[in-house]
């Protein structure tokens, strides 16, 4: 992401580009509805669509990151139960247009999947709760650290947290404010990176008293 | 120095990221917990203090014969329906569990069954007068033989099929006139299958010993999530 970002930092590219896109013969040769969508996402985002224009341009700034994610537990009863999340497969997408941009500061937009199962223990004895998905959706602020080979992203917004059986504190589907900070280190100029994020949110059960949950996701990143 | 702190946060971006970080951690000091709970009667009285139960997140497959019940379609009497009682018992206590500590369901034959439910006017599906232990209401029955630390399997009696059954469940139909009365009388029955061993002293409990009511109350809750979560002396 640091990469495509340094090289779209400038914000004439960006009226260069839409330019490119309403004159090139490429664009010329789009119908006319994907011509206007174009033209209002590079408006509003900064940043032409690839899908719509068919070609890559450096002014992408997608990145998608697959990892794993760690989280810890979820409740704990005082009868003796304790309800935690399997380390789940998670998928990314971070969205950073050039227009929200404001100094070294780059903003952007992250919607994230995951999915585990629920693993409950009392004592010796351990039983599984069924499945559980967790939505992200984060606006983020990215900050490119000295040296180029690494940036840090701070975000908040929402986690959405479902269960497939009726399990505390999931009894219901969760909608809960969340906040994360995540380190990617890009080695070299490399499209590929290594994340690392840290979250937190806030669960409150139907019974008993609310508390926070701590998740940990690592995985790998590309940049578009 | 608020002031200061205030403008050197607005001003240096990184002090905004860090920020933001510290809150992602500090948003997730404390566990979620909810609180630990007592019996809100004793749930061992009828079994000499002994306490048993199913294995946590045990799929416990119960059959339900119902054979035996011409009876109260004779004359005027309304005929009940076993399955549909037995369903709306399960649906009452599934629902006080928070954990999915158990998962009951209903199986078609009774050599798959860890409960069998019948009428006693029925063909008994188990040779269940083997055991001298069993817990009582008027109309209902509720059937366990303990085998030292665990509880016996019930022999099947028909020839050749070894069964696993752990618990019977025996309802006198001529004693219920109507279906909410069936209905109470197999919920509470399902109360002892699931791990109660006692009656409550409040007539408003469903694990009152003549029960009147159709669902677990809170209490009749509490105290079977109490059992489900303390050490078994007897195991099914």
């Amino acid at each position: 992401m640091l990469a495509v970002t340094h090289l779209s930092a400038d914000r004439s590219l960006r009226r260069d580009v839409l330019s490119e896109v309403v004159a090139t013969p490429g664009a010329s040769t789009m119908p006319l509805r994907r011509r206007v969508i174009s033209a209002v996402l590079t408006i509003a985002f900064g940043m032409v669509p690839m899908v719509l224009s068919g070609q890559h341009t450096r002014t992408s700034n997608v990145t998608l990151m697959a990892g794993v994610g760690l989280t810890s537990p979820l409740m704990v009863d005082g009868n003796g139960t304790t309800v935690r999340v399997s380390p789940a497969a998670t998928l990314s997408a971070q969205f950073s247009p050039d227009l929200w941009r404001a100094g070294a500061l780059n903003g952007g937009i992250l919607a994230r999947l995951a999915s585990g199962s629920l693993r409950l223990r009392d004592g010796p004895e351990r039983w599984s709760g069924g499945r559980m998905w967790q939505g992200d959706l984060l606006a983020t602020a990215s900050l490119p650290l000295p040296g180029g080979l690494a940036s840090l992203t701070a975000g908040g917004g929402l986690v959405w947290l479902r269960a497939s059986r009726s399990i505390a504190p999931l009894e219901e589907s969760v909608v809960s404010p969340a906040a994360e900070a995540t380190l990617t280190l890009w080695p070299s100029s490399s499209a590929w990176g290594l994340a690392v994020t840290g979250q937190g949110y806030r669960l409150r059960p139907s019974v008993g008293r609310a508390g926070g949950v701590a998740r940990l996701v690592a995985g790998v990143t590309h940049a578009f | 120095m608020r002031s200061d702190l205030r403008k050197r946060a607005v001003s240096s971006p990184g002090l905004l990221v860090a920020l933001l970080s510290a809150l992602a951690m500090t948003s997730a000091c404390e566990t979620p917990t909810a609180p630990g709970e007592n019996p809100a009667y004793d749930p061992t009285r009828l079994t000499d203090g002994r306490l048993y139960r199913w294995t946590l997140g045990a799929a416990v497959a119960i059959h339900v014969d119902t054979t035996g019940q011409g009876a109260t379609s004779q004359g005027s009497a309304p005929r009940m329906d076993l399955r549909a009682s037995v369903e709306r018992g399960l649906a009452g206590w599934t629902a006080t569990w928070r954990y999915g500590e158990l998962r009951p369901r209903l199986v078609d034959s009774a050599a798959e069954a860890d409960v069998v439910v019948q009428y006693t006017d029925a063909p008994p599906l188990v040779a269940w007068d083997v055991c001298t232990s069993s817990i009582a209401t008027s109309t209902g029955r509720t059937v366990l033989c303990a085998a030292g630390d665990t509880a016996r399997t019930l022999p099947l009696t028909q020839a050749g099929v070894p069964g696993r059954v752990k618990i019977a469940i025996v309802i006198d139909h001529a004693m219920l006139s109507r279906q909410p009365a069936l209905d109470a009388i197999v919920a509470h029955e399902l109360g002892h299958a699931f791990g109660i061993g006692g009656h409550s002293p409040d007539a408003a409990d469903l694990m009152y010993a003549a029960p009147t009511s159709l669902a677990p109350s809170r209490r009749d809750a509490a105290t079977l999530r109490y059992v489900l979560h303390r050490p078994a002396s007897l195991k099914l």
